[in-house]
């Protein structure tokens, strides 16, 4: 027998490894409540970051506005004609929506997405480490949260969903995670595809048809066929790859919210129906 | 009580890590300061040291933010042991020695945790993913330890306790 079998602590060092990769075992995976002790820990500490996470951003605030002064005048300009286009064109969608309506009690369908319940919440730390793209909110089960809900930005775009819940605090899982997958759909071009995060921020859409016509700046949001409420924007195409090899097309999307400074997000309160 | 020093600054590092990372990303990687100073005091006081203040910190920050409990504090654990057990045959507050222990256990460490994420089946670019970010990583980290090191030893000296815990066992 080798002599470092006969040393205590290494072989303490083992009996806890073997009790670490047991807890990932176990642990891994989303949609659970957390244990007593965790949600402990995470209710100690999310007061404390919530404080340090809002003089983060209230820095981060004063550098970029010193920055913009110069070139507030003309972006003020722009966004005024942007503001006259944009409110023309919500007349005409909302004549659109109305007439849609109509149409759609004719037809007896029942639309999911209008009537989201939302409830707010603010993002109190993120993920320190560089591999997984998980950060937590303020909010746990004291308000009605449970796994497997989406987060939403406050425009509306997907962002992620959540996967441990706290008594005041919850993680979040974002799209960008290279854990995440979405059943997703081309809005132009109606080709199904599965959304998976990059190790870089940006997402994959996978599963394409190679004689889809998806071309670049598309529009991708989830399908029926996904966990999240159907229609909800996930990203823009921004370069589609095509393998001959393999009969299929890849398509590189940048995520619509901006993950990377987010403050505050939506919590969508009703779950699809999932028929279980 | 001179103890609770040594935990706290861990409790300490974690909170700015995890709130104050927009200003510490340098090319999007962010460095683990926790990392450099629990192989600092594994160096600094032998592998019971390591094995302890790992689980400690591994545990806090695999329950406040990680998906799979444990990733974190496995990777830490089995680095600090080395640590721990190597340090006997080096002088310990040379930070020269400091630098190339936290050099190389960046490196294990995610290496660990890659190899964890490949067991637990995530789609991972290998190359893609040690050039961008372990090796950016490996070299803030030791950077850091450069200029933090002297100030962990000199904590260290203060502090001075045999006890390894909060309380007597």
């Amino acid at each position: 027998m080798p002599r470092f079998f006969k040393n205590k602590q290494f072989i303490m060092v083992v009996v806890i490894a073997v009790a670490l990769i047991s807890a990932m075992a176990n642990t891994y995976g989303s949609g659970r409540n957390v244990t007593i002790v965790e949600s402990a820990v995470g209710s100690i500490f999310s007061p404390v970051q919530k404080v340090f996470y809002s003089a983060e951003n209230y820095i981060s605030n004063f550098f970029t506005s010193i920055k913009q002064i110069g070139t507030l005048r003309e972006k003020n300009a722009l966004l005024e004609k942007e503001v006259e286009k944009i409110k023309r064109e919500n007349i005409r969608m909302q004549e659109l929506i109305n007439e849609n309506n109509r149409l759609r009690d004719i037809l007896n369908f029942k639309d999911k997405n209008t009537d989201l319940v939302i409830k707010p919440a603010n993002i109190i730390s993120k993920n320190p480490g560089n591999w997984f793209d998980t950060f937590n909110v303020d909010i746990g089960s004291n308000q009605g949260i449970k796994p497997k809900m989406t987060v939403l930005d406050e425009k509306g775009n997907l962002v992620g969903t959540i996967t441990d819940v706290g008594t005041n605090w919850s993680k979040v899982l974002s799209i960008i995670d290279m854990d995440s997958s979405i059943s997703a759909v081309d809005v132009k071009t109606r080709d199904n595809g599965v959304v998976r995060g990059d190790s870089n921020g940006n997402l994959k859409m996978i599963y394409i048809p190679n004689d889809s016509k998806i071309s670049v700046g598309d529009i991708i949001t989830t399908s029926d066929m996904s966990v999240y409420p159907s229609g909800l924007i996930i990203g823009k195409v921004q370069q589609v790859k095509s393998q001959e090899a393999e009969l299929l097309k890849e398509a590189v999307i940048k995520p619509e919210a901006d993950l990377e400074r987010l403050e505050f997000v939506q919590i969508v309160m009703n779950m699809k129906d999932t028929g279980k | 009580m001179k103890i609770l020093y040594k935990y706290l600054l861990i409790i300490l590092a974690i909170i700015l890590e995890a709130t104050f990372s927009k200003f510490i990303t340098i090319f999007g990687v962010k460095p683990d300061i926790v990392l450099i100073l629990i192989i600092c005091f594994a160096l600094l006081n032998g592998s019971t040291e390591g094995i302890i203040l790992s689980l400690f910190g591994g545990l806090l920050q695999d329950i406040l933010y990680n998906n799979a409990i444990g990733v974190e504090t496995l990777a830490l654990l089995i680095v600090c042991y080395i640590a721990g057990v190597l340090s006997t045959n080096v002088f310990r507050d040379n930070t020269f020695v400091a630098f190339v222990f936290v050099l190389l256990g960046t490196l294990l460490y995610n290496l660990i945790i890659i190899f964890s994420m490949i067991l637990m089946k995530y789609d991972i670019n290998l190359i893609k993913g040690f050039l961008d970010i372990v090796l950016i990583q490996a070299i803030y980290n030791s950077i850091i330890t450069i200029f933090i090191f002297r100030y962990i030893v000199k904590l260290n000296n203060y502090i001075k306790d045999t006890k390894i815990f909060f309380f007597d066992i």
